[in-house]
């Protein structure tokens, strides 16, 4: 939710509601930063915010933090996500900022490396930086975007992460990554019910007016691509699975679907050859296991990106 | 069959826009044989591109029907020159046919380069030269200015130079009287004796098969008869005997000293030679035509098909250009990089702009145009002598004695105030100045310049660094030795076939630092550095690195994101298609068509 227009009222009703979990929108926690970027709240307010959530007995806090803003620094950053996990927020979901033509920031700052905004290589710089400084405090990264507390135990946890210790990684968004169904409320929002995507209308009145009409199917904008074709629901398993710290594990059950594995398993060799991912196919079986992978010829300040490897340059089918 | 002495053969000679066919549309007008509306057509241009950029190509003629003051009809036959020095030879066989010209100057503009390279091709063809000002009622018109420079420059007296204005139609009938008065008859020729004629030009006509133009000079010729042509061997029965009024009019026979067309079941535009001297199958006796010479491509470049299926579509797209135009030769040609395409030969810059614009427009074709080269003729130390049409063919260095390339002699002018910068680029270009004069306020350079430094985009900056007020034209001149390397460009260390060229070891550094400066923003970083270099024999004189992508992902995929994720994947999937797998480098087809159309600065 949005720190800037958040109080104890409404921490209240969502506790009575039954929410057990919130996303806090951070983005930084400079207010020079936020003010530049036109956010409305301040970092004392973002504070605010999760200490209210905590009053309420909310106490599974996630945080947004933006990467690449413009005129970032990496002391800003690192200094943003030690403050935040000293709060007690146990899990980050960390973006590195997108300047799509066509929005306010796309407009403000078009081009890469100029008027503030970091080049590619000062982008790439700070995701690493976050990578390093949140598994020094403890997080996994476990998916492109995501980090999630991970405190070792010597028993197995109930929700998942690597054996032998317990993880606070978001249900709810590891069910995009794994192809489950969910429902979806709001305007704009998706749910995926019987391998059918459908989005609801986007504008917060037509999405009202949707709701009251009986919330027909007409109103509604499918993608039934994954239901329609197998190789297409391949390829969104692929794309989205790779995005996850697990990676891909496939078994094929056909010569068709193997034909489909090998074909990726070949997509893969090109950053198989960077040393940017690791992928073994045999007995139709494809398997990509993360390896965050540093290449010792590139350097030792180049260390390379296997998440970033294993994202989203897919050519199969 | 007309007496001689009633007959005037004559062409029209103009720089691009100064009311040439115009003038030609009045004339026809004037002698009642078409309507006003098929004036606005302006028959004599036929095809569509050529009416487009307003430049004739194909030479055709008219026959106009003149009654003078003196009563009695004369044979007016207008031949329609091409204006462009590309076609330099086809324009000297159509003045071959003639006695006289019209030099056609615009009265604001006064004479330009064009005009001077027809107007010398005109007087060395010994003709009679009428000057005629155009657009005198226009208020930038300067008569008596334009006269004194025609006689300053052209050294022609211009004393009796009529003035008219072709689109009102104001004074036109002045040239038809002075074309009877002035310009003199076709020598005596002899109907008696053996066919004798010149083949001025040819085209294929949909219905009618090959058009044969020709000018005869002794004997007869008429349905029927049997005929060989000397140049090319072949032998043929007329079909039909014609002229143009501009439409075909089928008549009985043709005359000395006349001009007019006819058809003979010829196969292919290839078949006939411009310049060819016509006579009667059994005859022994007639020789060869002077000034006859086979046609001499002078530019070449590749062509390929973007996609590879288009294959089959352009040759026969290529096929079917080629019936129309002999000029035009193309041979099968295979590039690592481009995969299967042609190598095609050309006449000038413009003859490839025409063909190229032709074949993507009426044939519907994506093509990948490399570089336009020039042939150069390899002197090996074996002593035998090549000719080097392709750079990627270039044998090793160690094998070749010394190369020679083609140079022209160019004619520019340009406002005194762009004359700095014109000079730097000619400068630039290799180019030694012959002679610097002014013709009013502009300056007139004559200029003899390395043909491969012309055809790489020099008109463009010629126009651009003199905000187009500069005119140009250039002749062939002869072969020169020089110190000629092979540039060759290296993408990730793997040499690039279509982007090798020949330069001169001077330049090869400017232009190897263009091209990779170039390719490096053409080219998307993949996941390892790119190295761009370019080289002279194992020796890399320049270099660029593309680095490598630092980060290539979406940072948020939930929900609704997925699908939009889908569609920009299945578009990047498209644009695929368009890119060619070069060892580990993508490389798009427009990059090679971008680094070959290098401007340097």
């Amino acid at each position: 939710m949005d720190p800037g227009t958040f109080s104890g009222e409404k921490a209240a009703a969502l506790a009575e509601l039954g929410v057990t979990r919130a996303s806090v929108g951070v983005q930084s926690l400079d207010d020079e930063q936020l003010q530049r970027c036109g956010r409305k709240h301040t970092a004392q307010e973002a504070k605010e915010a999760i200490r209210l959530l905590r009053s309420v007995g909310l106490e599974n806090i996630s945080a947004d933090l933006l990467s690449g803003l413009p005129q970032q620094s990496e002391e800003q950053l690192v200094s943003d996500l030690h403050e935040l996990v000293a709060w007690g927020v146990d899990h980050l979901s960390v973006y590195d900022l997108q300047y799509e033509p066509g929005t306010a920031f796309g407009r403000r700052w078009p081009v890469a490396g100029e008027t503030g905004r970091p080049g590619e290589a000062a982008a790439a710089a700070l995701y690493e930086t976050t990578h390093w400084e949140l598994e020094k405090l403890g997080f996994e990264h476990y998916e492109v975007s995501n980090y999630a507390r991970f405190t070792q135990t010597l028993l197995q946890g109930p929700e998942g992460g690597a054996a032998g210790g317990v993880s606070s990684r978001s249900q709810h968004n590891q069910i995009y990554w794994h192809g489950a169904p969910y429902a979806a409320y709001g305007n704009g929002a998706a749910s995926f019910v019987h391998s059918i995507r459908a989005s609801r209308p986007r504008s917060l009145e037509s999405y009202c007016r949707w709701v009251e009409a009986g919330g027909p199917l007409e109103g509604l904008e499918l993608d039934t691509s994954q239901r329609d074709s197998r190789a297409d629901a391949l390829c969104e398993t692929t794309m989205l699975r790779l995005r996850t710290m697990e990676g891909l594990t496939l078994q094929a059950e056909d010569g068709e679907t193997e034909r489909c594995l090998q074909a990726i398993f070949g997509a893969l060799e090109p950053w198989q050859e960077a040393k940017l991912a690791s992928a073994s196919f045999a007995d139709g079986s494809l398997a990509t296991p993360y390896q965050y992978l540093h290449n010792p010829e590139e350097g030792p300040a180049a260390e390379q990106r296997g998440k970033r490897g294993q994202g989203e340059q897919m050519r199969a089918g | 069959m007309t007496d001689t002495s009633l007959i005037r053969n004559f062409s029209i000679i103009a720089h691009i826009d100064h009311g040439k066919s115009t003038l030609s549309d009045r004339l026809i007008q004037l002698c009642g044989n078409v309507s006003l509306r098929e004036m606005k057509e302006q028959m004599l241009d036929s095809m569509e591109i050529e009416r487009e950029r307003g430049i004739t190509i194909k030479a055709q003629t008219v026959r106009l029907d003149y009654t003078h003051t003196d009563g009695k009809t004369y044979q007016l036959n207008l031949m329609d020159t091409p204006g462009h020095v590309d076609f330099a030879y086809e324009v000297s066989r159509s003045l071959a046919a003639c006695e006289g010209a019209i030099l056609v100057v615009d009265a604001s503009q006064g004479v330009e380069a064009q005009t001077l390279a027809n107007v010398y091709q005109a007087l060395d063809s010994d003709l009679e030269i009428l000057p005629v000002l155009n657009k005198v009622d226009l208020p930038a018109a300067d008569e008596d200015r334009v006269k004194e420079q025609i006689e300053d420059v052209i050294g022609l007296d211009a004393s009796d130079a009529i003035g008219v204005s072709a689109k009102t139609g104001l004074n036109v009938d002045a040239v038809l009287s002075a074309i009877v008065d002035r310009l003199p008859p076709p020598k005596e020729g002899d109907a008696t004796k053996p066919l004798k004629a010149m083949l001025v030009d040819s085209w294929y006509d949909a219905y009618l098969g090959v058009i044969v133009l020709v000018r005869i000079i002794d004997g007869r010729l008429k349905r029927g008869q049997k005929i060989k042509m000397l140049g090319s061997g072949g032998l043929y029965q007329i079909e039909r005997v014609g002229i143009f009024r501009p439409k075909q009019t089928i008549i009985e026979e043709l005359g000395p000293g006349e001009i007019g067309f006819f058809t003979a079941a010829i196969k292919e535009v290839a078949d006939t030679r411009v310049g060819d001297t016509i006579t009667d199958e059994k005859n022994t006796t007639v020789q060869q035509l002077p000034g006859f010479k086979p046609a001499q491509p002078v530019v070449f470049c590749g062509l390929f098909p973007v996609d590879a299926a288009d294959f089959e579509d352009l040759r026969d797209a290529m096929g079917r250009l080629r019936l129309n135009d002999a000029s035009f030769s193309f041979e099968a040609e295979s590039s690592a990089a481009l995969g299967f395409g042609f190598r095609c030969g050309f006449l000038g810059l413009l003859h490839l702009e025409i063909i190229t614009e032709r074949l993507e427009r009426e044939f519907n074709l994506d093509l990948i145009t490399t570089a336009p080269s020039v042939v150069y003729n390899l002197h090996m130390t074996d002593g035998s002598v090549i000719e080097l049409h392709n750079p990627a063919d270039m044998p090793e260095t160690v094998k070749i004695e010394h190369i020679e390339e083609p140079w022209i002699e160019a004619t520019i002018l340009v406002p005194d105030e762009y004359l700095g910068a014109v000079l730097k680029l000619c400068q630039d270009r290799r180019g030694r100045q012959k002679q610097l004069t002014y013709v009013g306020t502009r300056a007139m350079l004559q200029y003899e310049l390395p043909l491969n430094e012309v055809v790489f985009d020099f008109y463009d900056r010629l126009k651009s660094v003199s905000r187009g007020y500069a005119s140009f034209d250039y002749q062939i001149k002869g072969y020169e030795q020089n110190d000629l390397v092979k540039l060759t460009v290296l993408v990730n260390e793997e040499p690039v076939d279509a982007l090798s060229m020949i330069v001169h070891r001077t330049r090869a550094e400017s232009r190897g630092r263009a091209m990779c400066e170039k390719l490096k923003t053409l080219i998307r970083p993949h996941l390892f550095k790119i190295p761009i270099q370019a080289a002279i024999g194992g020796k890399v004189i320049a270099r660029e690195t593309i680095s490598a992508l630092r980060k290539d992902v979406i940072a948020k995929c939930y929900g609704g994101d997925i699908t939009r994720k889908r569609k920009l994947l299945d578009k990047q999937k498209a644009g695929k298609k368009k890119m060619r797998e070069f060892g580990k480098v993508e490389i798009p087809q427009e990059a090679f068509i971008a680094a070959l159309k290098m401007d340097e600065n």
